[in-house]
């Protein structure tokens, strides 16, 4: 089996030879970061609110248990049921009970990164349920049975032509290739399937620990639907999003939808609360909450730590020169990008098998992007040393980097060195530029030529100047 | 010199165990209830700058704001919209709870088949009465509910579900009018902490099942990033400011 790093090479080579995927995700990326530049401006004092939803998180991070127990208290004052998850196999079983148990034929969903973390929809079909993702985007990649590529927008390597493709198999008539008649295909076919459908799941933004409140922040109204109609609604969330109280709330939604898709506010933001009460014409019989672990409490007290405050809101993909060539496919991992490469070390409790932390070239503009102010370029350097301790990098490339180490840090070594190096250059200098190196540095040179090593260095240069300051 | 318990026992001693001691949350409900109260006295005292505030930032997403003196001319302005679409089949809120009962008298007058979601609680209770209500919500053409409160910065709507405000009102049909009040304009998202609070402690969040804050209709780019209007929920928004 190729190593994960191996893994994520193939898949990079490919996508940077899919032009399709290129022209999609320089689309995609711009726009999105476009779109979040226009959000923030509109909001004069975001430094502030940044520092302060992440303040919130920190300290709801440090006092998870507290929370979790008190949210767990709230949401079944408030009528609803409590279900407590330490892996994805638990929280599979924990839903396929309930809809064993209440006669469930029938499932809608809306996009929910958690049940893509646990592979729900998976489950949920070998076991006979009828599981359909509501998300327009979503349910085009369930349709085309791949993996989401974006965390926000799952569908962006897909051409129109080949969603009209796809919606016309299901639809079993030619569709016509425009967006706007696709999508109002789409709202009839899944109205049908939410008028029909027993269960409703749902992730979750924000789950308020003081009032039970489950946050869902949505453009689309899916979200509204799938915890309106079914009469049985589970929201799956990682144990990470709870927060203190509804007084926090508005500091999140200020940042969030701006980071994600430069709206000031998402159409929908959906409190839900318990089932229908008593009076109500609707919203459902019964309401679940699974508070999943699933290897998130390995990063607890770990340099990894910082990732829970993650909203999940995708600007550190947008930003990412690394994301923005290869595609979020090319991690082979349910979380791409930046934050992707962390939270992929602990969440389903693989324990440091998926390390792409070489994957990234440290530019820092995820942290710049980050809404919460995630130092991921801080956690990316800390995977890069546990994958040399662990013996991850090559036999030859962690030699050379010890020896650079004991130049670096002698200053005769180093001028002694750069003397030598601007010799051995010598001979594959053409034209003023180094063109080609031999072996394993050829990598350096195979897309770009490098600068030959300066005939005099900057010290060398000085001593002169001082010697002769007239001299040019 | 004397130690921490002694001090502090002899305070406590003091204090005497009859009284009774309010704790933090008292308090701090106590706190967002006078922001609440001061938001409203400022919001109150220039609610026609927040209302040309809302409806500009509702356009800017897509939705439209409409002014009408009284219940009478909130109706015109539905009916005028509802003939433009061809829509015949309307449905509310309890809109006499809201103090407008008219509107639908009027619609109803005009010709349209209006159906309130608010039938009697031993009803609402009935799964076939719940299911009756749920496909003349399916059928409509628009929806019509007041809202709790209407936000100037993002001309977004609170909405709060409870007796004779199904949720499904402001979802199911292609077009969504809200009735409000000058009184429901606040300025800004931040001041949505302090009033969930309020409303959640003693308010009618504390018995309701969902919150809904809408910021025009409902919207995706999933299709090669063109936008489309409309997906799941309504493709139009509009608001009537009645006052």
């Amino acid at each position: 089996m190729p190593s994960a790093v191996e893994a994520f090479l193939e898949r990079s080579r490919a996508a940077v030879r899919d032009t399709f995927l290129q022209t999609a995700l320089d689309r995609a990326t711009s726009r999105l970061m476009t779109a979040r530049a226009n959000g923030f401006a509109s909001l004069p004092d975001a430094d502030a609110m940044r520092d302060r939803a992440k303040a919130i998180k920190e300290e709801t991070v440090a006092r998870l248990d507290h929370y979790l127990a008190r949210l767990a208290e709230s949401v079944e004052g408030a009528g609803g049921h409590v279900h407590w998850a330490a892996d994805a196999d638990e929280t599979r079983q924990i839903v396929l009970r309930l809809a064993r148990e209440k006669g469930v034929r029938s499932i809608v969903k809306s996009k929910s990164m958690a049940s893509e973390e646990i592979h729900l929809n998976a489950a949920l079909e070998a076991a006979g349920f009828r599981v359909v993702e509501t998300d327009l985007g979503e349910y085009i990649v369930q349709i085309a049975q791949e993996p989401p590529s974006h965390i926000i927008a799952p569908a962006i390597h897909k051409t129109k032509e080949q969603i009209a493709e796809l919606f016309s198999g299901v639809a079993g008539r030619a569709l016509p290739a425009d967006p706007d008649q696709l999508t109002a295909w789409a709202r009839a076919k899944l109205r049908e399937e939410f008028i029909q459908a027993d269960m409703g799941i749902s992730g979750a933004n924000f789950a308020v620990a003081e009032t039970g409140t489950i946050v869902l922040v949505t453009n689309e109204g899916n979200g509204r639907l799938v915890t309106t109609m079914p009469r049985i609604h589970v929201a799956v969330m990682g144990m990470e999003k709870v927060i203190p109280a509804l007084a926090d709330l508005p500091v999140f939604l200020e940042v969030l939808a701006r980071s994600a898709t430069g709206q000031k506010m998402s159409v929908y933001t959906t409190l839900v609360r318990g089932p229908r009460r008593a009076g109500e014409v609707d919203g459902p019989d019964e309401f679940h909450l699974v508070i999943m672990d699933n290897g998130r409490r390995s990063a607890l007290g770990t340099h990894l730590e910082e990732s829970l405050q993650c909203l999940r809101c995708g600007s550190c993909l947008n930003v990412c020169p690394v994301y923005g060539e290869v595609g979020g496919h090319a991690y082979g991992t349910v979380y791409p990008g930046p934050i992707g490469i962390i939270v992929s070390n602990y969440i389903g409790g693989h324990g440091h098998t998926q390390n792409l932390g070489a994957a990234s070239t440290l530019c820092s503009a995820c942290l710049d992007a980050c809404p919460v102010r995630i130092d991921i370029p801080r956690m990316l350097l800390g995977l890069r040393e546990e994958a040399q301790a662990k013996s991850e990098v090559p036999w030859a490339e962690r030699m050379a980097f010890r020896m650079m180490a004991k130049v670096m840090a002698s200053p005769s070594l180093y001028r002694m060195a750069v003397a030598a190096g601007r010799k051995l250059l010598l001979p594959f200098v053409r034209n003023g530029r180094v063109e080609s190196l031999p072996g394993k540095l050829g990598g350096w040179t195979r897309f770009r030529t490098l600068p030959p090593i300066a005939k005099k260095t900057f010290r060398e240069r000085w001593r002169e100047m001082e010697k002769d300051p007239h001299r040019d | 010199m004397t130690d921490l318990a002694t001090f502090l026992g002899r305070v406590r001693d003091a204090l005497g165990t009859t009284r009774r001691r309010g704790d933090a949350a008292t308090r701090r409900a106590d706190g967002y209830r006078f922001q609440v109260d001061a938001m409203r006295q400022r919001a109150a005292a220039q609610w026609q700058e927040l209302w040309a505030r809302f409806a500009k930032e509702l356009e800017a997403v897509g939705g439209q704001g409409h002014r009408a003196a009284d219940a009478d001319g909130a109706a015109a302005t539905i009916a005028a919209l509802a003939s433009q679409r061809a829509a015949s089949k309307l449905v509310t809120w309890d809109l006499a709870a809201l103090g407008l009962g008219s509107v639908a008298e009027s619609l109803r007058g005009q010709g349209f088949e209006v159906q309130t979601t608010s039938p009697p609680r031993a009803d609402a209770a009935d799964p076939a009465a719940r299911a009756r209500i749920r496909a003349a919500l399916a059928e409509a053409d628009l929806g019509i509910t007041g809202a709790d409160y209407a936000v100037a910065e993002t001309g977004s709507l609170l909405l709060i579900s409870g007796e004779g405000r199904s949720r499904l009102v402001s979802l199911l049909p292609r077009v969504h009018v809200a009735l409000i009040r000058p009184e429901h304009l606040v300025p800004a998202i931040r001041d949505l902490g302090a009033i969930l609070e309020v409303e959640h402690r003693e308010g009618r969040a504390a018995d309701a099942s969902c919150l809904n804050l809408i910021t025009g209709p409902s919207r995706s780019a999933d299709i090669e990033f063109v936008l489309a209007r409309g997906v799941h929920g309504p493709g139009e928004v509009h608001v009537i400011l009645i006052g």
